[in-house]
Parts: C-alpha cells; structure tokens; sequence
C-alpha cells in the first residue's frame, strides 16, 4: 500500500504527518478518548520525527509508527500506575465450565442488516485487548505479524484476539448488546 | 466435542487471508465444512462493515491538524528533531540495519542455549511450546530420535521456539521454529553461522532452523518437517 510504505522521493517527515488521522483513530483505539487520543497521537508525530532516522526505508511506515506510539502509551500507562482491566471468560465467549469456545452459530445476516452506528457502538463496548488488534488487522488491513510486532506479542495471539472480538461483535450484534 | 471445535480459532486467520498461520488441517478442515465456510464469509463480512463504519467506530475523533498549533517549545523539539534526522541520516540508516537482529542467528544462539522444559514426552513439551508461544507447532516424528526439551527466545518482532532432539548415538538435533516466517515457497537452504552448518526449510508448516552434530541427522529432520507439510 502506498501510505504504508514510504514513496521513493518523498520525505518521510512529510509522511509522518500525512498519516496523522490515521495515528489519531489509532490512539482513539488505545486511550478510548478524544482529548488524550490527540495527544498521544501528537507526541508520537513529535518522537517519530525526531527519531526518523531509525526507519527502515522498504519497511511498513504506519506499523513502525504505531509501535511508537503503543510504547508511549504504555509508558503513559506505566507511570501512572494503571493496568489494563481483566477480562471474564463470559466476556470471551467461553463456556466456563470447560473454556472452551461456545460453539454458536454466526448468521451473517445479522451482520449485514445491523446499522454502521450500530456496529460502531458494539465495537466500542469490546474489550481494549481485543478492540485493538482487530483494529489494526481488520480496519488499518496490517498483516498478523505486523500488528504482532505493534503489540510485542506472539503472531498467535493475535490470531487468537482477532477471532475473540469478532466473536464477541457478533455475539453482541445478535444479543442486542 | 464438535469437528469443528479445534479449527474454529483459526477461522479468523482464515478469512484475513493469513493462511500461512493456520494448520493444514484446518484448511482441509474448512474444504468440506459448509458451517466454518460460513463462519468465515461471516468474519470477512464484519471486516468489511468494520472499515465501512470508519469514523463512527471513534467517539468525535477529532479531525483538525495540530501541528500548526503546537506549542513553542514543541515546535523547537519538533524542528530540533528534523535537524537531528539529517545530520545523522546515513550514518543512523547505516546503524539501524547493522543493528538488525537476524532471526536465523537468533536461532542458532537458542540452539545452545540451557533448555526451559526438560521432557521426553512430545505432548507435554508441544504443551509447554504452545502456552509459551501462543501458537501451536507442527509435530515433527523424527525416527530414532527422542525429544528431550524446548525453549522460547524472544528478538524484536520474531519469537523463536527452538525443540531439542537427542538420538541413542548422543547426536543432538535442535529444530527452531521462527514466528511470522511466511513462506512463500518451499525448500531447504544450507547455510552457515557463527561457525555452525544449518539448513533452513521453508515449508507450508513453518520456517524452521535446524542445527544439529550430525549432517545426516539435520537432513533427515528437514525431510521430516518437508513430509509434515503434503
């Protein structure tokens, strides 16, 4: 893609700014809040520009600034003392008698017929450990392994997070959640 | 338990088109099963409603630049930062990728490195290498040879579970499986590091490093993992 991979010629400042909306849609995705998202997304401009010349031309611009802005915010997170909060196996979808994944059937229908802002609400009511990795592979389309090297987390938990939350889209959408 | 209950986490993978993760039991799986086929367009399709919705999935996202906004001393970091960029330019590029880390000399450090599961039972250690990993390994049969361990080593962006093999004669074979390999082809590299032979297969399973004391033991390993992969 072209706005993930730097253009020959093209400053990389330049580029950095470019992707701006993208790095505040991004930050909405870990901070769940406008104020703190634009500010996040604004210290990771600044870091990045200062720090460009650790990219590696040929690589996934977007993911390499992503990944400083995740390692800012959790260093944010750090400082203040905050930990993500923990996830039932409710919310997983998981039989809790045997963890293992409740077997219900998805009806694409029930997808198709849901209304956007619909679907926008239930996105925002998922859980942040699952919201975020379905973000970057679903709606920014990066690939496991970048969203893996975002989040310093194995490519097959990734996996397994992107499955959960659409799980838990679907099962919200049907639920009326 | 359903047939589909073990493929059913893949699904996902599956329908992101990332097909290099997903066992090829699974893709044989979703071949003839008409419920995971369904399962799957479903993803694909909330995919699709996801990217659609854009905007609406944040709450008032703010849309206005702020560069131009920017506090003084911000914009002096910023352009501090820009002056910075250039004057270290090549010499930082230069840097960067010296300073890349190598998944295949990774692998053949973790070769030699103390084991972290010490067992000669191949579902425990496969168990161990699962929940350490995240992700689950093809199981290599190597005949005349015993499993005796693994353990996981971590460079940036690529884990590495590296499975140690001992056979009756002492030859030691060790199989290190790097995360996020693709392959985009099959075949064995014959390769060299730090002084060590290895062969590097590149099969539907996975990229694996195989370092080894015995020339014939690491071929006959990388035929193994080849076979795994038909």
């Amino acid at each position: 893609m072209n706005e993930t991979n730097p253009r020959e010629g093209v400053d990389v400042a330049a580029q950095i700014v470019e992707l701006r909306p993208r790095l505040v849609r991004f930050a909405w995705s870990l901070t769940r809040a406008s104020d703190a998202a634009e500010d996040l997304a604004q210290e990771t401009i600044a870091r990045a520009l200062a720090s460009q010349w650790r990219f590696q031309p040929g690589t996934n611009l977007k993911a390499w600034l992503f990944r400083i802005m995740r390692n800012i915010h959790l260093n944010e997170l750090r400082s203040a003392g905050t930990h993500p909060a923990l996830v039932s196996i409710e919310e997983l979808g998981l039989d809790p008698a045997t963890g293992r994944d409740e077997a219900n059937p998805v009806e694409a229908r029930i997808i198709e017929r849901a209304a956007l802002r619909r679907l926008a609400e239930v996105y925002r009511t998922l859980p942040q450990v699952f919201a975020v990795p379905l973000y970057l592979t679903a709606i920014e389309e990066l690939s496991y392994a970048d969203a893996a090297s975002i989040l310093d987390v194995p490519v097959g938990t990734v996996m397994s997070r992107v499955y959960r939350a659409r799980r838990m889209l679907m099962s919200r959408l049907e639920g009326g959640h | 338990m359903d047939a589909c209950a073990p493929h059913r986490e893949f699904l996902a993978a599956v329908a992101d088109g990332e097909t290099g993760l997903v066992p090829v039991a699974t893709l044989d799986h979703v071949g003839t099963c008409a419920d995971c086929r369904r399962e799957i367009r479903a993803h694909q399709l909330l995919s699709s409603r996801l990217r659609q919705a854009g905007e609406q999935l944040h709450e008032a996202a703010p849309k206005r630049g702020r560069l131009v906004g920017l506090a003084p001393a911000r914009l002096r970091m910023v352009a501090v930062g820009i002056l910075a960029a250039i004057l270290a330019g090549t010499a930082g590029a230069g840097w960067f990728v010296l300073s890349r880390p190598d998944p295949v000399q990774a692998a053949v450090d973790a070769s030699s490195q103390p084991l972290q599961i010490e067992s000669n039972d191949p579902a425990r250690v496969a168990q161990w290498c699962s929940q350490a990993s995240g992700r689950n390994l093809p199981a290599i049969q190597l005949d005349g040879m015993q499993i005796v361990g693994a353990r996981m080593d971590r460079v940036p962006s690529t884990d590495i579970v590296t499975v140690v093999y001992a056979a009756p004669s002492g030859a030691r074979i060790t199989v290190s499986w790097l995360e996020g390999q693709v392959a985009t082809g099959s075949g064995v590299e014959d390769a060299q590091r730090s002084g060590h032979e290895l062969l590097i297969v590149h099969s539907a399973v996975g990229t694996a490093v195989i370092v080894g004391s015995s020339r014939d033991a690491m071929w006959q390993t990388a035929a193994a993992i080849e076979s795994a992969a038909d």
